[in-house]
């Protein structure tokens, strides 16, 4: 049994539910991008002289380089000097001092969103930065978790109160001028999230970034840079939405993740930026790069992301084991449906003895989209012992969305063992037909079937996010019955 | 012919073995039994000279050499045999070319002529006829594709085939039906000689049945707890493990 | 100021100047205009153009990818003379009957001991006299892909070459021996043509002669019609400083079987594309590639099999060890294109390190475009597996004895799905020459 194509376009449909555009007024720059603008912004957060050169130095040098062209993703280049570099709700004072003085309506967002920015609506054990365009508006929980030693606040904070932490990791792990947009979120990045977890603490709750684009023509440049001392561990969750609009709009931000030994830093992502409309029109251009380093021995750096929304999605969180014993992970799920296109995976580069690595990438495509998982392991002549298992699968609905696996495995090391495997189907007709059996709806089949096709990844996220990642696969595959 | 003495090891720095002792005499079959986790296929994986494991203290002596002193192959060559709890599978080596070629390195070690492939052909039909197992073997890789049962069988026919003076048989018997147990058990059996010995490691009682032990130990936490003769069998399959443990710590 | 990232980029500029100013790019440029106008001219003459244009691949060409031809590119070639030293034609594997080819040229003589019923057989430079029409259906059309490269090169500069027209079931194997007699540079070519519901195992096997640096760049070409059944095998065994870039191009017509062997055993860089297209339904595709990286060998293989039709299956299955400081790459692909459902196909790669200088590279990759599918692939890079070494020295086997053993084994998936026909004990013997303790393991077998 197999249902016709016409079934398929029928059943897509239900909406993006985090379109809506909250009326605020914010101080935006206009567009255009040169060395004043870079300035500008410096100026605006009053940063340090270092930052600042360091920001002038990325952008001379993204000048020089060239958009990359190697993913599987096609899109109209982007017009560079079309878009707004900074943006951030205009507040009555400068910043808002606490939770009381940020604006009723930014809260009410992130209501909306689900996200409660009071302490007392607490999600149970959760702080939360949340990111508003260009700008953190509000930290919770920072007391308490200050208590424990942990820093939790904006970069700019960070900037502001921790300067030497921040000149001694910003760009230690991605480099300036790593790549062409890593480049120029380094020299206009406007905000973003700190971490850093003194050495023996286990950070006591969860930490959580939530970020939202809500100004028109403006793009999202923001940073996040963790540092997990020798002994400490944290686990850290992401979450983004943007308004429905017409046009593109980019997002290129860059996350730094530090382990010394003996460290652990759980990355978890639910990227739900506006995918754009069913004829592919608009949405959000999700180019980030992602870079943990295990610098010290015995560290664990583990990145799990569910990847729905963005019309195009370009990233790469990665793993640099650079300690000996040091353990890597990538726990992924993509789905593109209609014109999404995403281009994405990881790099475990093993250069210290006895690293492993796990890779587990699941695939979802559907309508027109484009999925593509794109892996590099690298076993470098160092790395004695090293191990790394890959698994990526995909799954195709309809007979117009293509699946793609591009893994690059080099193995410069005798004693080390790499192992690969992939496969590429569509639901299988027995396990539908299994579950319709069962008296089960095929819209409720597919989605089990789904979900189970994910399980693997969904189990290493922490269980407030499970459940909403559960919630968008359905919600991004509504329909896509193949 | 063997001798173990207050032999220490460990892996990955937790300590699996906690003094053994342990001495078989030729042409006496020992049972060594005990619970999962007890360290009695790391005692035998040791004696065959698996190099995982870091041997912290004692002694094994084998027929009166340094046994830890030699390498797999020369312990396998001065004829000590281990028969593995899971043989492991090895594509495209025909079972011939193996068993034909640990045959001729004993027989070279030992000053003999190596024999032909002839020789050879006529001697493993005639003991696969005894282990009861089908010629479509003489043709596949080494366990390839063998159920459990085979791939034991496997085990005690290559031990046939080798001939050697100490075996160890790590589970051979679990994931038996009774028809291949006996088989099996005859093969151990046909082995017998006051010039060899054999080890069984074991969890159940119902092996000894067919294959009488002359001693009985109960392994456990790394050591042997107790000893004695087969009845010390019986009395654990009655009482279970935990009797032993209880009765010593009263 | 309003630079954009587009407007200064010195990068571009370097990317697409730095090949052109290569000798060995101006020194095919000079085969070229030594060359005698023919027939199709202007089309070699637009593929030379078209190579000279995009220029020697570059690492920045994703499958040239670990592949650097900066000693190659800066060597100057001269045209390998096509009349070929007595001595070349004395080789080791001349032991049986086969057509020699040497620097492209066809031996004359051997052409007659070699036809049989069912069996055409036709130097390129007379079919260019005689069918250009026929030989131009081959030639285009001309690819830019930058695994196609080299072969734009070989269409512009090829001297001569085979074409071959299979019309019945063979029972004989055909072999061709291309020898590069250097020093120079050689394009030969071959053209094999098997009718709908033919049957025939062609063995090309390439030898390098003399020691100086040669460059060998073939193409060879197979049009499988309806139900034919062919098995190829392309053996590469040029000497410690043979350079060598084969393109084989593979289209398969509906229920037409492939069997395609890709046998590295020597030169110094050796890089193999296939390109097999399965064109219509029931096509099926078997490759292997047996990859012995040795000494300081480059080896580089690139498939790419592409399904552009239902019903097809392919299979490719890959065996590479790698010992002393050479580095071997296996590149794989498999398309599904739009409409291909129930396409089936399957990749296998198993790498062994056996030195800590050495390299293995692997990218098996997958560009799926329909739903219908079934599709996987599995590739390990590893070391012995220390489980089985254990087991066999646990039987009394010395080390070495059970390393190659292992090593064999390990090969064998390959070597058990030769037909014996095809000299499966010669390309055995080869390859036991190239493994570490081969003396063992040829008393063993």
């Amino acid at each position: 049994m197999s249902s016709k194509p016409q079934d398929v376009e029928a059943l897509i449909g239900r909406k993006y539910q985090h379109g809506f555009v909250t009326d605020i007024e914010s101080d935006s720059l206009p567009p255009g991008l040169d060395e004043e603008v870079v300035r500008a912004i410096s100026r605006k957060k009053q940063e340090p002289a270092f930052l600042l050169d360091w920001r002038l130095k990325a952008f001379r040098h993204w000048l020089t380089m060239r958009e990359p062209q190697w993913a599987h993703v096609h899109y109209q280049r982007i017009d560079y000097q079309d878009i707004s570099y900074y943006s951030a709700p205009r507040t009555p004072a400068n910043a808002p001092k606490s939770l009381e003085e940020v604006d009723p309506k930014l809260l009410a967002t992130y209501a909306k969103l689900g996200i409660p920015l009071h302490e007392r609506a607490r999600l149970a054990g959760v702080a939360v930065d949340a990111v508003f365009d260009s700008v953190s508006v509000a930290t919770t929980f920072k007391d308490k978790l200050a208590k424990a030693g942990v820093i939790f606040c904006s970069f700019s904070d960070a900037v502001h109160h921790h300067p030497e932490l921040v000149e001694r990791y910003l760009g230690s792990v991605v480099p300036a001028a790593d790549n062409f947009f890593a480049a120029l979120n380094s020299a206009v990045f406007s905000d973003g999230s700190f971490v850093y977890v003194p050495a023996g603490v286990r950070c006591p709750m969860e930490l959580s970034t939530y970020f939202r684009i809500n100004a028109a023509k403006t793009g999202q440049f923001e940073r996040t840079l963790i540092i997990a001392a020798e002994g400490a561990s944290v686990s850290y969750l992401e979450g983004c939405t943007a308004p429905m609009r017409d046009e593109n709009q980019l997002h290129a931000a860059v996350v730094e993740l530090v382990a010394l030994d003996d460290a652990r830093i759980k990355y978890s992502t639910v990227q739900n930026w506006y995918p754009g409309d069913e004829n592919g029109i608009g949405g959000i251009f999700n180019f980030v790069t992602k870079r943990g380093e295990c610098r010290g021995r015995n560290s664990k750096i583990s990145w799990t992301q569910v990847e729905t929304g963005s019309a195009i999605t370009w990233k790469y969180p990665s793993c640099v084991l650079r300690g000996d014993n040091s353990v890597g992970e990538f726990y992924s799920v993509a789905v593109t449906n209609n014109y999404q296109q995403a281009d994405t995976g990881t790099k475990m580069i093993h250069i210290g003895r006895n690293t492993r690595s796990t890779i587990v990438s699941k695939g979802i495509s559907a309508g027109h989209a484009e999925n593509t998982y794109r892996g590099q392991v690298k076993i470098l002549p160092s790395a004695e012992g090293a191990r790394n298992f890959t698994q990526c699968d995909s799954l195709l609905m309809g007979a117009k969305c293509a699946a793609h696996t591009f893994p690059y495995m080099e193995v410069k090391n005798p004693t080390a063992v790499v192992e690969h495997e992939a496969s590429t189907s569509k639901i299988g007709e027995d396990q539908l037909f299994y579950c319709l059996q069962r008296g089960i709806s095929q819209e409720d089949a597919v989605n089990m079937i789904v979900s189970g096709f994910c399980k693997v990844v969904f189990k290493e996220l922490p269980m407030e996010f499970a459940v909403e990642a559960q919630n968008l696969l359905s919600v991004s595959l509504e329909g896509a019955v193949g | 012919m063997l001798k173990i003495s207050n032999l220490t090891a460990r892996v990955a720095g937790k300590n699996i073995l906690n003094g053994v002792d342990l001495e078989v005499n030729a042409g006496e079959i020992h049972a060594l039994m005990g619970p999962n986790g007890s360290g009695k296929s790391t005692l035998a994986q040791i004696l065959a000279g698996r190099e995982d494991y870091e041997i912290t203290g004692g002694s094994v002596l084998f027929e009166g050499r340094d046994l830890l002193a030699l390498p797999p192959e020369e312990r396998a060559r001065a004829g000590l045999f281990l028969g593995f709890q899971y043989p492991v599978e090895i594509p495209g080596v025909n079972n011939v070319y193996l068993l034909k070629a640990a045959l001729n390195a004993k027989r070279k070690a030992a000053g003999e002529p190596e024999v032909d492939a002839y020789e050879f052909l006529a001697l493993i039909k005639q003991k696969m006829k005894f282990m009861q197992m089908s010629e479509s073997f003489l043709t596949r890789g080494v366990n390839e594709g063998f159920s459990g049962g085979e791939k034991k069988r496997n085990e005690v026919l290559q031990m046939l085939v080798l001939e050697p003076k100490l075996a160890i048989l790590d589970e051979t018997d679990s994931g038996l039906d009774i028809d291949a147990l006996k088989v099996v058990s005859n093969g151990v059996n046909s082995l017998r000689d006051p010039h060899r010995s054999v080890v069984l490691v074991t969890h159940y009682q119902r092996l000894l049945d067919y294959i009488v032990p002359d001693r009985v130990h109960v392994f456990s936490g790394g050591r042997i707890l107790k000893s004695g003769d087969k009845s010390l069998a019986l009395e654990l399959e009655k009482r279970g493990y935990d009797w032993l443990q209880e009765s010593r710590v009263a | 100021m309003s630079a954009t990232a587009h407007s200064a980029s010195p990068a571009t500029a370097a990317a697409a100047g730095a090949a052109p100013q290569s000798a060995a790019l101006r020194s095919f440029e000079a085969q070229w205009h030594a060359r005698r106008a023919g027939p199709l001219h202007a089309l070699r003459e637009s593929a030379m153009q078209r190579f000279v244009q995009l220029g020697l691949p570059t690492m920045r060409d994703e499958t040239w990818r670990y592949t650097n031809l900066r000693a190659l590119a800066a060597h100057a070639y001269v045209d390998a003379a096509g009349d070929a030293p007595a001595a070349a034609l004395q080789s080791d594997s001349l032991r049986s009957p086969a057509l020699r080819i040497v620097n492209g040229v066809p031996c004359a003589a051997d052409r007659a001991r070699l036809l049989e019923n069912g069996l055409e057989i036709m130097p390129l430079s007379e079919l260019l006299r005689g069918d250009p029409v026929l030989l131009r259906g081959f030639l285009e059309p001309l690819s830019d892909a930058d695994q196609q490269r080299w072969a734009l090169l070989n269409t512009a500069l090829f001297v001569d070459g085979l074409y071959i027209r299979i019309t019945a079931r063979l029972a004989a194997p055909l072999r061709l021996v291309h020898v590069t007699a250097g020093p120079g540079a050689a394009h030969p070519r071959v053209i094999i043509e098997a009718a709908p519901g033919s049957a025939a195992t062609i063995v090309e096997e390439h030898v390098s002669h003399g020691d100086a640096d040669s460059l060998c760049n073939s193409v060879t070409q197979i049009a499988a019609g309806a139900g034919a059944e062919i098995e190829h095998y392309r053996i590469f065994r040029g000497g410690p400083r043979a350079a060598h870039i084969d393109t084989l191009d593979i289209r398969q017509a509906g229920g037409s079987r492939c069997k395609q062997f890709t046998i590295c055993l020597g030169g110094a860089l050796l890089r193999t594309n296939l390109e097999a297209r399965l064109e219509a339904a029931g096509a099926a595709l078997d490759s292997y590639a047996l990859l012995v990286g040795h000494g300081s060998r480059h080896a580089d293989c690139v498939n790419i099999a592409t399904h552009s039709a239902p019903d097809t299956r392919s299979r490719q299955t890959a065996r590479i060890i790698a010992s002393g400081d050479s580095r071997v790459i296996f590149n794989s692909k498999v398309i599904v294109c739009t409409g291909a459902v129930r396409s089936e196909s399957m990749q296998s790669c198993r790498g062994l390190l056996m030195s800590p200088a050495a390299e293995i590279d692997t990218r098996p990759q997958l560009e799926i475009h329909t739903d219908e599918v079934k599709c996987a692939h599995g590739a390990t890079t590893g070391r012995l597996d220390p489980d089985m070494l254990f087991y066999m020295l646990s039987r009394g086997l010395d080390r070495r004895t059970a390393q190659s053993l292992l090593v064999y084994a390990f090969l064998a998936d390959v070597m058990t799905d030769m037909s014996p026909a095809a000299g499966r004990d010669s390309i055995d013997s080869a390859l036991l020459a190239q493994l570490p303790e081969s003396d063992l393991l040829r008393g063993l077998r």
